[in-house]
């Protein structure tokens, strides 16, 4: 007889938390290539929350479902205290059965509420187990502790222990051998510690998974950026070598060398936009990648490329604040930045939403860049770049980038490649070259400054519509969201919907320039408009109540930990208008 | 204002709840923390019998639900172990190695099944169920399970026996004049007990004991009675009774007999540290003497005595209640004395 | 008239010899029609000289030329050269000449830039370069000065920017003189059929704002060239020779089996 198994309605979600170096994002990851490889849908993600005190804190959320992936985490069943005072904190986001793993025989004696298991509420189940003696038996360093972890956390949710070595060697690929047989060792012990002590105490497992594979592949925002290059055709990506983007550096390096762009590792994120700037003024597709404050450093050579026409495609990664000691946390407080240069130049801005996104908008800014002369913004964040998802792979160039390459004239004499002979002509901001007449002053000349602007506007008039949530009929609230801040508010909407309440949804893609007709028809229906994004000032709801002069409810905060589903609809409660007593609302 | 108070009680049974909402109802600001090394809520071990035989299910077992502790501020410690105490310092040792401070202490750790030091050479070989978890083992075990000898001779052991027989299992039972120790059963009360277990299903070996038991090649065991019957047995269940679970606490200058003796106010020998439920021996003035009762109505009621002198209203023990076992129509009072 | 009876009263004159001269060099091919900004008896005009003759020797056509110029004086070298120009920002000209050569090794990419944007705020582009020793030249005119902001001297003071370039690891570090276009351009021309990374300084006087240290008069008197004897292959030697000399013209180092391009 088994133990009964309990439904999991929604996503199954384990967190392990943890100091920098505890290997929860490991963990995590490793948890989520296992599924994935058992024909489940997974997500894996980590925040790095800019609390003061839990400097170098990780939280790898892992999300196993049946069902293809809607929103981000944020209840979770499985808490993993890789350290107890870290963990602490987390615990009011454990369901009430929930589940916690914590180390029983730490090195020494810790005082009382600076132990997980002091924490563990009612209904919640607690598990002491030995991390450390297990991860020492295991290998000499006894550095597996994550994978000691982990190997419980399956037996007690009964996922099948051989579907995890394929996934650590997967996530070890390239490294040493014996690094990858420690790990399995690790888990190992912690898989039959569980088994044989545990389980016939813990009540509910994971659904196994389906019979049916969906045809999909754990791709990471990362991932899906250098494979959206290679895709595109780009021939060179440059980068400053600073988290993330040393991971689309190694993803990059990951694919066959036929497809695989030239890698112009830069001496800091200006001299990355150099490079790229350099590769686009000879005649080909570059991308120069930036994380944080880079996009400030890279700046001057973008409204240089602006200036002189050229299709230089940045994918940024937005983090929140400078953060270079304090471990790096997710943010989107860059868009103005990423519109306004120092000049009066404005930059198109393409934010995806999730990973499936940041390969199409890769292959649009490229694609845009080029149709449109000038270059193009892709702002992506940490949280995106670093989450792994389950989606369908490979994934084929959007149509709509097909139609920018389609629509893209042939470079005439004026803009003839380096090596063309008799083309020789200067790439300059400073005037129109003498020899071609080709370049606009853009950034000095109000004319020509005009000229990029409805260059741009034109971009936006031919871009396909938004998202759109709800029904077409008149709102009480109407939500725009962009990038990370979509999947939230959409499923906070969706809540909310449920609730009765009638909200709708615009959730664009192109940020900018602003959709404007599509946007003042979606805002004409609503009796309060807000904006979702993860920034303190509200940049687009500011963006928008210029465009559409109405006020913009901002439902947003500062960055460092991504907006959740729960306070997106407490503040979509409070946005709204208040009822009156039959039920209806004023404003 | 917080109270500085932080009343600690080890043990999740019955005596502890009912002592933690005293405390609770007495004291509205005190912490209060119950600390169990069990998995499981509050539950009714006397229907475990019921869980074995598929008739309850594991939430019917739960005393109650377990919003009632966030809702009385009551920190409640599942599955961690108390491994010391250390009552000059009032610091308590947690195996996971956290220390917990404690202001005043009940011990409400309960009992543990008992074994006649006659048959500890077998010890691996027994089957005992004293928590759910034990019944949640065997009840994974039954498919495997066609023949049961059962040994001793408690309330459980009956109650266990009548349900495996339910489940279409083969039970022997070998019924002595030491089945239900401390008390004796006249011949006349032991031929009346055989026949009703007889009446249930159950093949009673009467004036019959275990003699020696070992593992069978083929699986199971091979179990040799004293009148030198064989039987084959895949399972082997050991019902001697309950014995105070006390074994942690030794070396801790608590005075410890069968265990832990209290005075009529359940106060233990050190300062601050008080003992109820099954776990307790307590002092009785009118026989001078201590004496220990095993049982659910027993534990509650010390577990609310010890609670309100825990709060400073001075309230005897008094007279233990005379809880009885009760079995098809024969009462046996498990109540045992000391030097009976 | 015609062109043949225009020009011949000169024929046979010194004159004529020398546009003979030229015009068989092919030099002219890579002169723009812009009339060049520079200051009149500005060093810059030798070093522009001194480009086409290399470029024409060491027969790259224009349309495989790219030159790239950050700030300051020097930017207005691509526009005075025939072949395709890159504008850049102050500090950014060796950044992007190594992203257009990344993209583009089928081309030969020259950065050219004054001592004040090169080794100062481009510092790190010619340390990423010479790292990668990546095929493309820099040609850094040291004049010692910010010429095109009134001539405040340079960020990197007297430094030996071949010093610099030579302990950053350039596979080819030469020096020449405006003075002496010629020698500078067979310099040039080496350097852009080195295979790695190549750094060419052209010293050259700033007349407008420096009247005492790199005057016309003072570089004519000491300059000198590379001793008899010294092995460029040797580095050592070569960064001693850097330091104890610094009007010292020719090919100081070289290294023949530079790293080819890491793409
Ligand atoms: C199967 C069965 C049937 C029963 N049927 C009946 C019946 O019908 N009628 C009746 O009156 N009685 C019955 N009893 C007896 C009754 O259940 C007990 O008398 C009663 O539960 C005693 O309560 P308690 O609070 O003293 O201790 P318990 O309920 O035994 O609780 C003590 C708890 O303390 C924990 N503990 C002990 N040491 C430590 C430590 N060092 N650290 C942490 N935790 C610790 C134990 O794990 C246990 O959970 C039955 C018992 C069993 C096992
Ligand atoms: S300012 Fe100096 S360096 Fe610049 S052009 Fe004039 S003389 Fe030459």
């Amino acid at each position: 007889m088994k133990v009964p198994r309990r439904p999991l309605t929604g996503d199954l979600v384990v967190c392990f938390c943890g100091r920098a170096g505890d290997g929860a994002r490991a963990a995590g990851r490793v948890l989520a290539i296992a599924a994935a490889g058992l024909g489940l849908h997974a997500r894996h993600a980590a925040a790095y929350p800019a609390e003061i005190r839990g400097a170098g804190k990780t939280l790898a959320y892992t999300a196993i479902t049946r069902e293809p992936l809607r929103g981000p985490c944020e209840r979770v069943d499985v808490l993993v205290a890789l350290s107890d005072p870290l963990t602490i904190p987390e615990l009011p986001r454990l369901n009430a059965d929930g589940l916690v793993l914590y180390e029983n025989n730490p090195p020494g004696y810790v005082a009382e509420d600076m132990a997980v298991a002091g924490y563990i509420a009612p209904g919640m189940f607690g598990y002491g187990i030995p991390f450390r003696d297990l991860a020492a038996q295991a290998e000499s360093f006894g550095r597996g502790r994550n994978f000691v972890a982990l190997g419980a956390v399956a037996a007690l949710l009964d996922l099948p222990a051989a579907a995890f070595p394929p996934a650590i060697a997967d996530h070890f690929a390239g490294q040493a051998e014996t690094v990858r047989a420690a790990a399995v060792r690790s888990f190992e012990m912690g898989f039959e510690y569980a088994r044989t002590r545990l389980v016939a105490t813990h009540p509910w497992r994971a659904l196994p998974a389906p019979d049916e594979r969906p045809a999909v592949a754990l791709v990471t925002g990362a991932a899906a950026v250098a494979a959206a290059c290679a895709a595109a055709g780009v021939r060179l990506v440059a980068f400053y070598p600073v988290t993330p983007a040393d991971r689309i550096r190694a993803d990059l390096e990951r694919l066959p060398a036929d497809e695989r762009p030239v890698l112009a590792l830069a001496a800091d994120a200006a001299a990355a936009a150099a490079h790229a700037y350099g590769a686009v003024a000879a005649g080909r597709s570059a991308v120069a990648v930036t994380v944080g404050s880079g996009l400030a450093a890279a700046g001057p050579l973008l409204d240089q490329a602006a200036a002189a026409g050229l299709p230089l495609a940045v994918v940024h990664v937005q983090t929140a604040g400078p953060a270079a000691a304090l471990g790096t946390s997710t943010g989107q407080g860059d868009l103005l930045a990423a519109i306004h240069g120092l000049s009066d130049v404005q930059r198109p801005v393409l934010a995806p939403a999730c990973t499936a996104d940041c390969f199409d908008a890769v292959c649009l800014a490229v694609r845009l860049a080029a149709r449109w002369r000038t270059p193009a913004v892709v702002l992506t964040d940490f949280l995106q770049m670093e989450r792994g998802e389950t989606i369908g792979w490979p994934r084929p160039l959007p149509a709509a980038a097909a139609a920018l390459a389609a629509a893209t004239p042939a470079p005439d004499e004026a803009w003839a490649p380096p090596g063309t002979p008799g083309g020789e002509r200067l790439v300059s901001a400073g005037g129109p070259d003498k020899r071609s007449g080709a370049t606009e002053a853009v950034a000095s000349c109000p004319i020509a400054v005009g000229l990029h602007r409805g260059r741009l506007n034109a971009l936006a008039a031919g871009w396909a519509p938004p998202e759109a949530f709800g029904d077409d009929g008149p709102l009480d609230l109407g939500l725009v969201a962009w990038g990370a801040a979509i999947e939230p508010a959409r499923e906070a909407l969706r809540a909310a919907a449920a609730r009765g309440l009638r909200v709708g949804g615009c959730f664009p893609r192109l940020v900018w320039p602003l959709q404007r007709p599509v946007l003042t028809a979606f805002a004409a229906r609503c009796r309060v408009l807000g904006a979702a994004e993860l920034n303190a000032s509200g940049q687009l709801a500011g963006l928008l109540e210029h465009a559409l002069a109405r006020p913009v409810a901002r439902l947003g905060r500062a960055g460092a930990e991504p907006l959740t589903e729960s306070e997106l609809l407490a503040g979509i409660e409070e946005a709204l208008p208040p009822a009156d007593a039959k039920g209806k609302r004023h404003e | 204002m917080v109270s500085p108070e932080h009343f600690v009680i080890i043990g999740n049974g019955a005596a502890a709840n009912r002592a933690a909402d005293v405390l609770r109802r007495g004291d509205k600001d005190a912490r209060i923390t119950l600390i169990s090394d069990e998995f499981f809520h509050f539950y009714h071990r006397h229907r475990l019998a019921d869980y074995l035989a598929g008739t309850a299910g594991e939430d019917d077992l739960l005393v109650r639900a377990p919003q009632h502790y966030q809702k009385h501020r009551i920190r409640l410690r599942l599955g961690q172990r108390v491994t010391r105490i250390d009552p000059k310092e009032k610091v308590l040792y947690l195996k996971h190695m956290e220390m917990v401070r404690y202001t005043r202490l009940l011990l409400c750790t309960g009992g543990k099944p008992r074994l006649p030091e006659i048959y500890y050479a077998y010890r691996a070989h027994f089957t005992t169920v004293k928590t759910l978890a034990d019944a949640r083992q065997l009840r994974e075990r039954l498919d495997g399970i066609r023949d049961v000898v059962v040994v001793g001779g408690d309330l459980v052991s009956v109650r266990l026996a009548s349900a495996l027989v339910r489940l279409g299992k083969a039970v022997t039972f070998l019924v002595d004049a030491d089945s239900f120790w401390p008390l004796e059963l006249t011949p006349e009360r032991r031929a009346e007990f055989a026949e009703r277990l007889t009446r249930v299903g159950i093949a009673v070996r009467l004036d019959d004991a275990l003699a020696h038991v070992e593992p069978h090649p083929s699986g199971g065991y091979r179990v040799t009675t004293r009148a030198g019957e064989r039987l084959r047995a895949d399972m082997v269940g050991a019902f001697f009774g309950l014995a105070p679970d006390v074994d942690f606490l030794l070396g801790t200058g608590l005075d410890i007999d069968r265990g832990l003796l209290v005075n009529e106010y359940l106060q233990t020998n050190l300062p601050d540290i008080y003992a109820a439920g099954d776990c307790a021996q307590v002092y009785n003035p009118a026989l001078r003497n201590y004496w220990v009762s095993i049982g659910w109505p027993n534990a509650e009621k010390l577990g609310e005595v010890a609670a309100r002198n825990l709060l400073g209203q001075v309230q005897p023990a008094g007279q233990a209640p005379a809880s009885a076992l009760e079995f098809e129509g024969i009462v046996v009072n498990t109540c045992w004395w000391r030097r009976m | 008239m015609s062109d043949h009876e225009r020009v011949t009263p000169i024929m046979g004159t010194e004159l004529a010899r020398q546009m003979e001269r030229v015009r068989r060099s092919g030099e002219l091919g890579y002169r723009s029609a812009q009339p060049a900004t520079w200051c009149p008896g500005c060093g810059y005009h030798g070093v522009a000289l001194a480009l086409t003759r290399g470029a024409a020797a060491a027969q790259v056509p224009p349309h495989q030329l790219v030159f790239v110029a950050g700030a300051g004086c020097a930017a207005w070298m691509p526009r005075s050269l025939r072949g395709y120009g890159i504008e850049a920002l102050a500090g950014t000209a060796l950044a992007v000449a190594a992203g257009a050569k990344l993209a583009r090794p089928d081309l030969t990419v020259v950065a050219v830039g004054g001592d004040a944007d090169i080794l100062a705020s481009g510092a790190g582009g010619l340390s990423a370069a010479a790292a990668r020793n990546l095929p493309v030249t820099a040609l850094i005119v040291d004049n010692g000065r910010c010429g095109l902001i009134h001539g405040l001297p340079s960020p990197v003071g007297v430094a030996d920017p071949l010093t610099t370039a030579l302990e950053a690891g350039a596979t080819l570090a030469g020096r020449g003189w405006t003075g002496k276009p010629d020698a500078l351009g067979d310099i040039i021309a080496r350097a852009l059929r080195h295979p790695g990374f190549a750094v060419v300084v052209a010293v050259s006087p700033c007349i407008t704002y420096d009247m005492e240290r790199l005057t016309w008069d003072r570089l004519y008197e000491a300059w000198q060239p590379v001793p008899a004897g010294h092995d460029p292959a040797d580095r050592a030697a070569a960064l001693a020779l850097a330091r104890r000399e610094p009007f010292i013209h020719g090919i100081l180092y070289e290294r023949q089996s530079g790293d080819r391009l890491k793409v």
